[in-house]
């Protein structure tokens, strides 16, 4: 009987649907009973830092009223937020030389030498132009991947360098370390000054020991092996922390 | 009929044959209905989603002509001289419209004149009479146009973004994603920038990371993203450190804060850039100032100047050059000069619309001479062309009687332009009304223009198009609507 093969494989096929569709008919027993989410403190004490005077604590959203999620979602940084949270953090920010448009140059553009690249590059990087559109685009795009990374680059080369020259005034990267420290000859320092750019450069405590700065401390390792320097890997470190979604997002 | 087609599930122009139902059909059905219960069941639904559809070759270029633009100038002009002079200007208070194409006589090479090319009429400002610059009109049989499409909107931004996304905004907040990227999205894109923009917004609401559009302001700032910045570190193997922290180096702590997924499109847009710089791609867009055979090729049929990288023209060349050198499968570009002419009249607003329109034919006719590369011809079509789809669109378009200014306003019936690869050519879809040009009604069953029932074509019915177009499905793009079936080739 040819039907006999093609029976079984529609009972199975049958069988299959039943029990994909329907499986559990009883709704979880959290979706019967309204939620009381009480909102949790965060733990104050290892949120701010040793000496930072008191905030205000926002409470949580409940789940219930947020799609299912606790607190907003996170956001990429906006172009101005870009700009403010480089120079916050490094000191600095993307400055290179730029062709912009003149209209009262021969040539019609104008070579700046020193153009604020986040400014000039705003309306790629999402700012609106009032124009055609009035809403600013934060879109973790491609393009700002890209000139974000330039950004940082730009930023942590010009940082490093000052930190260098700058004998005991105040640091932005190298701030508990010199540039003769390795991570054989004063892991200690290293990892402190690891601890604290966390801080500065994505507001998280994060202790020297904790495993969570492994990463960069293997990264710290590769860039300053020979023929590399640890200039070199401070600059790949802040570049690191810059670019991180810790970094990029709030 | 052969036994394949009685089995084939879909879309169907024949009826069914008699005793319909077979059993391989019967067992086919339930045990795809088996497939996607489990799919839907075990949290899959892209994984079901992408495995229904068909991955397709296509490209796609998005034309953006920002402003408004008067489509009694370009798509949708009317004759002043048939029916017993109905459109002259003497009759603008029965019909609500008034041309004033008269201004265009003798005005920097304009005329008066509607552009006819096999059922197509353009407006006057769609050629100049002694230009020698590529006319749209020549590949009338390409091209098919869209006529009463209801914006249901005079705001700029909601206009466009409704184009964009083919969905109504919420205020002017765009909802969904650009159909740039999903159809990027739906073909699996595998070339190096599924979807490029050049000054047109994106938008990613479902699609993951990797298809969201690389945007940029200008020329310059694209080979800037192309480009190794002059900050990257000296030594690639330092670059290689960064690069594989990048992937690997962020606490599973910061996970917690990815539930919405904007780490992992981060880290894929990320990812993405690198993979672009790598590959070099910059060296294909320096025909503005290059001083090779091909970079000078690309400016004489562009008709730019060297450096000139602002203009429509250059805009319309990056295109091109971003689907022909396989850069890009899906390109948006603003390829018009700003159109929003409240206080000029036919002159001012075709001096400013005209460049849009020649750089759109000269992308059509560089499309049109280029031969497609072998792969890309084995599957059917020599050119480009026959492989890239164009859509020209603006968020509204100028209201048909003139303001106290002598300028026009926004109206809210629009037309737009489709022409290359799966459009059924030398068409005109819809219609605006006689009197005041209201959107007119469409029956998408007979695929007639009709006075009651129906219903106005929208932006969705466009976009739907233009996807199937391709066969790529409109239901992925959450778009209701159905596709203007009679613009749809074979």
């Amino acid at each position: 009987m040819r039907c006999a093969p093609t029976a079984v494989f529609l009972l199975f096929g049958l069988a299959l649907f039943t029990a994909a569709c329907g499986g559990a008919t009883e709704l979880p027993l959290a979706a019967k009973t309204p939620g009381t989410a009480t909102p949790v403190d965060p733990p104050r004490a290892s949120a701010l830092p040793e000496g930072h005077p008191d905030v205000p604590l926002v409470p949580l959203a409940e789940p219930a009223s947020n799609d299912g999620h606790v607190g907003r979602a996170a956001r990429r940084l906006s172009v101005d937020q870009l700009r403010a949270s480089l120079l916050a953090a490094t000191g600095h920010t993307w400055v290179a030389s730029r062709r912009v448009s003149d209209p009262d140059s021969p040539s019609g553009v104008t070579q700046i030498p020193d153009a604020d690249m986040l400014e000039a590059l705003a309306a790629t990087l999402g700012r609106p132009d009032y124009v055609t559109s009035t809403n600013e685009s934060i879109d973790p795009a491609v393009t700002f991947a890209k000139l974000a990374n330039d950004a940082a680059r730009s930023a942590c080369r010009t940082s490093v360098n000052a930190d260098l020259a700058a004998g005991n005034q105040e640091k932005h990267i190298l701030r508990y370390v010199t540039a003769r420290d390795t991570l054989a000859s004063n892991p200690t320092a290293i990892h402190r000054n690891f601890s604290y750019l966390a801080l500065r450069f994505w507001g998280r405590q994060i202790q020297p020991e904790s495993t969570e700065l492994d990463a960069l401390a293997r990264l710290f390792g590769k860039v300053s092996a020979p023929p590399g320097t640890t200039s070199e890997a401070w600059r790949a470190v802040c570049i690191a922390m810059a670019t991180d979604p810790q970094f990029l997002t709030y | 009929m052969k036994h394949d087609d009685r089995t084939r599930i879909g879309l169907s122009k024949g009826s069914p044959p008699k005793g319909a139902l077979s059993r391989r059909t019967l067992l086919r059905s339930v045990l795809t209905l088996t497939a996607a219960g489990f799919a839907s069941r075990l949290g899959f639904p892209e994984l079901a989603r992408a495995a229904a559809q068909a991955s397709s070759t296509r490209r796609f270029v998005f034309c953006y002509f920002p402003g408004g633009w008067d489509q009694l100038l370009f798509l949708d002009p009317r004759d002043t001289e048939a029916n017993q002079k109905r459109f002259d200007d003497e009759n603008r208070s029965t019909n609500l419209t008034e041309t004033r194409y008269g201004t265009l006589d003798g005005y920097n090479g304009f005329s008066s004149r509607l552009v006819t090319a096999g059922n197509l009429v353009f407006g006057p400002a769609t050629e100049k009479v002694n230009s020698s610059a590529p006319k749209i009109t020549k590949y009338y049989q390409k091209i098919a146009i869209v006529r009463g499409i209801n914006m249901g909107t005079l705001g700029h931004e909601v206009g466009y973004r409704y184009f964009l996304t083919a969905k109504f905004p919420l205020g002017s907040t765009a909802r969904g994603t650009s159909l740039a990227t999903e159809a990027a999205a739906q073909m699996q894109s595998t070339v190096p920038l599924p979807s490029l923009s050049l000054r047109v917004e994106t938008y990613n609401e479902h699609r993951p990371g990797q298809y969201s559009s690389m945007r940029v302001d200008s020329l310059d700032d694209l080979l800037m993203v192309l480009e190794r910045g002059k900050d990257m570190l000296e030594r690639d193997p330092v670059e290689d450190a960064l690069s594989e922290y990048a992937k690997t180096g962020a606490p599973c702590a910061v996970d917690v804060y990815d539930r919405r997924g904007l780490l992992t499109r981060m880290r894929g847009s990320d990812a993405t850039a690198r993979a672009t710089l790598a590959s070099k791609l910059a060296d294909k867009f320096r025909f503005t100032t290059g001083n090779d055979p091909a970079s000078a090729a690309i400016r004489q049929q562009y008709g730019l100047n060297r450096g000139e990288a602002g203009s429509p023209g250059a805009r319309a060349a990056f295109a091109a050059q971003a689907i022909k050198q396989q850069v890009a499968q899906c390109v948006s570009v603003a390829i018009g000069t700003g159109t929003d002419t409240h206080f000029t009249g036919n002159v001012g607003h075709a001096d400013l619309l005209y460049p849009g329109i020649t750089a759109l034919a000269a992308l059509i006719d560089d499309l049109a001479k280029s031969p497609a590369p072998p792969e890309l011809a084995r599957l059917g079509g020599d050119t480009w062309l026959d492989h890239t789809t164009l859509l020209a669109f603006s968020e509204f378009s100028r209201t048909p009687m003139f303001n106290q200014f002598g300028g026009r306003d926004h109206h809210l019936t629009s037309s737009c332009l489709l022409a290359g690869a799966g459009i059924a050519g030398n068409q005109i879809a819809g219609a605006s009304g006689d009197v005041g040009m209201g959107p007119g009604r469409y029956d998408f069953r007979t695929r007639q223009t009709i006075t009651n029932g129906g219903e106005n074509i929208k932006p969705e019915h466009v976009a739907a198009t233009l996807l199937a177009s391709a066969g790529l499905d409109p239901g992925g793009a959450l778009i209701r609507e159905e596709p203007i079936r009679a613009l749809i080739a074979g």
